[in-house]
């Protein structure tokens, strides 16, 4: 993998909660979670800016649109 | 991890070939030009001997690199005298495990394998040059989960000609509806450190 820069984020209380639940979960570490989080929001991104549109699909196989910004 | 080792048929012997961990989109595309070259000759043999045409051989990696502008996908390359002699795209944005003893846990997904042509059988005959192009990229893959933090998991979906080949060394997990009626297999941790110490090509 390329080399890494380092970062300082700032998190309110609940956003490190979230965080650390996650990783928990995940069996991840912090790091991990954010290179996730920032993969999947671009993702994201690029596929809407082409026109895609993101859906959820519940376990009754119903779709509903997210917006995302 | 910047060798990987394939098996030469014609002389039986295993060559040390370079791993290429990240390639970027224009290589991938020159790659599968070359391909392609030497599949189109191929492709009019089997038909005329209406042999059956490789399931993938429709498989476009100019398409395929315009996603290796997103952080979420990568493309390694084994190469060999100058020669690409296989690809692999996998995702780095895991996937939720579905067997049991890891449910939910990150896994890193392989979207796509291939071999050089060449190096194929169903397109070169007895004349194909290296096997060992599967399981390489597999030891590869594994190397990419446990630096990603996901312990070495991994899973695809194989087609239909790739099925007993990946059912040696992964959990099948049945026909997956949602992505185009394709196997899917599962690698845990376990048999990922398994594979990693094992000198199967």
């Amino acid at each position: 993998m390329a080399d890494k820069k380092t970062m300082t984020v700032n998190l309110s209380d609940a956003e490190m909660r979230a965080l650390e639940e996650i990783c928990q979960q995940k069996d991840l570490s912090k790091t991990a979670v954010v290179r996730q989080a920032l993969r999947l929001y671009q993702l994201v991104n690029a596929r809407i800016a082409g026109g895609g549109k993101l859906f959820v699909e519940d376990g009754k196989k119903e779709k509903a649109e997210l917006m995302v910004l | 991890m910047n060798k990987a080792q394939l098996w030469e048929r014609q002389t039986d012997q295993i060559v040390s070939a370079e791993l290429l961990p990240e390639m970027t989109p224009e290589p991938v595309v020159q790659t599968g030009e070359r391909w392609e070259m030497f599949r189109v000759r191929a492709r009019a043999r089997l038909r005329r001997k209406r042999a059956p045409i490789p399931e993938h051989d429709h498989w476009d990696w100019d398409e395929k690199s315009h996603d290796l502008k997103l952080t979420a996908y990568r493309c390694l390359g084994i190469r060999y005298e100058d020669e690409v002699q296989g690809l692999m795209m996998i995702s780095t944005l895991a996937i939720e495990g579905r067997l049991p003893v890891h449910k939910g846990k990150p896994v890193l997904y392989v979207k796509y394998i291939e071999s050089a042509p060449w190096n194929l059988k169903g397109y070169a005959g007895a004349g194909a040059r290296f096997g060992g192009i599967g399981s390489s990229p597999i030891r590869t893959a594994i190397a990419v989960s446990l630096e990603e933090e996901f312990r070495g998991r991994i899973a695809l979906h194989s087609l239909p000609q790739s099925e007993p080949f990946y059912g040696r060394f992964m959990e099948d997990l049945g026909i997956d509806l949602d992505v185009e009626e394709l196997r899917y297999f599962e690698m845990g941790e376990e048999r990922a450190l398994k594979f990693m110490k094992g000198g199967d090509v």
